[in-house]
């Protein structure tokens, strides 16, 4: 904030107390500099500090195994589990509005047990009994409620339609996949949001159609957007 | 502003001038009144607390986790974009998609958005298919996601031995001839491809882009193309079957890193 100090005109007595106010004045000044007694753009990258946690970017934390193959067997999403457990734990990672928390997962799939085409229905009952999908969850550190957010990725295993050919065709199946999600969360909301941990998860859609899945060389990042 | 100097040192035994007093006080108070820069202050002292807290700006956010999402943040250093449109429970089949039909297609990009509108209140906001903001200079960089289907296509045909009589026998022909590019676009100037890619099923893509900015109004979208050969059949068509492409989950973030 500004700081002010009296002037004095010739002749003027000049009294030990207000010279006292003068340099009290400019000293408490001192310890509360802001935006008023800085010019524009006096930070340069050598005034901002690079100890601890960064300014503007934090938290990078990143799992990633290459030699373990879990099979995805279930219906309800799962835990990707390489060995290490592909979660990132934070046990209170306070995110405030405005900031952002961008996750990336990649993982290839090296096999798939799909049924034989034609002991089953030769189309698909919807769009989705032929996938495998991913998709981050987290836990509120707070309230303990365990969700997924931001987007599903999801990949089929062949090239059946839903709707019924009046012959059989032949089935075109695509197992080796490299697969991708991101969820770049941007707390939109006006309260913060606390993370206890963030996790990618799997499943199949349908094991009518896609009994199981086997995952392999995956990495997964997590890093927070401050300012 | 550099260091300041003292002009008139007070002497023992001088008398105190008026106009040396005040000169040597305003010169420090002037200083301190906004002229503080980069040789005043310490080094490696700016930490998280004294950066500003980002700026919020939510366009559109249907619930707390975002179905519809599309928002921004504006921080010191850098700005984050968001455009999402996201199924909260991916077993829900009823959940929003955007469906081009066969005769929606045709040969170029086309742009997500033009389906993909997500209306609220009578106002178009492309949730996970394009995001608007205004740009400072510097870099953007982010990343697309699309969940796209787009299933076999096949055609039953009846056929002739050439015998006389002739014997028909019908077959069904699969068509796997059907590729998708996707791509982003930054003020309608392609900034990422895919490449040609086999969808044959229902696939995710992501695809990372960057490219330099101005300081300008900036839209960031989502396009696709898609090819198709419609092969001429000898043998009379008695079914054709052409799969829609079908959009689900789809987002879009962009970072835009100042200069």
């Amino acid at each position: 904030m500004p700081v002010s100090v009296d002037t004095y005109e010739g002749g003027d007595a000049l009294i030990a107390a207000d010279a006292n106010a003068a340099y009290t004045a400019i000293a408490a000044e001192t310890a509360i500099l802001d935006d008023e007694n800085t010019r524009s753009e006096w930070c340069s990258r050598e005034h901002i500090s690079q100890a601890g946690n960064a300014t503007f970017n934090l938290n990078f934390a990143q799992v990633e195994d290459s030699n373990t193959t879990q099979v995805i067997n279930s219906t309800t999403f799962t835990q990707v589990n390489l060995v290490p457990a592909f979660r990132i734990a934070y046990g209170g990672l306070v995110l405030q509005p405005g900031e952002v928390l961008r996750c990336h997962f990649d993982i290839n799939v090296v096999a798939a047990t799909i049924l034989n085409p034609n002991a089953t229905a030769r189309y698909l009952a919807n769009d989705a009994s032929d996938c495998y999908q991913f998709r981050f969850f987290f836990r509120n550190f707070v309230s303990g409620v365990v969700a997924g957010f931001g987007p599903t990725a999801t990949y089929s295993t062949t090239n059946k339609g839903v709707v019924n050919p009046p012959q059989t065709l032949e089935i075109v199946n695509r197992i080796g996949q490299r697969c991708s999600l991101h969820n770049c969360f941007l707390n939109a909301t006006n309260a913060s949001i606390s993370f206890d941990w963030i996790e990618v998860r799997a499943r199949v859609c349908d094991t009518a159609y896609l009994p199981s899945v086997s995952i392999k060389e995956g990495t997964f990042q997590v890093f927070r957007a401050l300012h | 502003m550099a260091r300041q100097y003292t002009q008139r040192a007070f002497i023992g035994g001088n008398l105190a001038n008026a106009d040396d007093w005040n000169s040597e006080m305003n010169s420090s108070v002037s200083e301190l009144n906004g002229q503080l820069d980069q040789n005043n202050m310490p080094l490696s002292t700016v930490d998280d607390s004294k950066v500003a807290d980002p700026v919020l700006d939510v366009e559109l956010d249907t619930t707390v986790v975002s179905r519809y999402l599309v928002a921004h943040s504006y921080m010191p250093s850098q700005s984050y974009h968001v455009s999402s449109l996201v199924d909260d429970d991916p077993t829900d089949l009823t959940f929003e998609t955007s469906t081009w039909a066969p005769d929606d297609w045709f040969l170029g990009w086309q742009r997500m958005a033009q389906k993909r509108l997500t209306p609220n209140f009578g106002t178009n906001y492309f949730a996970g298919a394009e995001v608007q903001f205004d740009a400072k200079e510097g870099m953007l960089v982010g990343e697309m996601l699309i969940d796209a289907s787009w299933r076999q296509t096949f055609r039953t045909v009846s056929v002739s031995d050439g015998e006389d009589p002739p014997e028909i026998t019908l077959l069904t022909k699969a068509r796997n001839d059907e590729f998708v590019e996707f791509g982003v676009f930054c003020n309608d100037v392609c900034v990422a491809r895919s490449d040609l890619q086999w969808l044959g099923g229902r696939f995710t893509y992501v695809l990372p882009f960057s490219t330099p900015i101005g300081s300008t109004n900036c839209i960031v979208d989502i396009r696709f193309r898609l090819i198709f050969q419609n092969g001429k059949e000898v043998a009379t068509v008695l079914v054709a079957y052409n799969a829609s492409f079908i959009v689900y989950d789809s987002s879009i973030f962009v970072r835009n890193q100042y200069r």
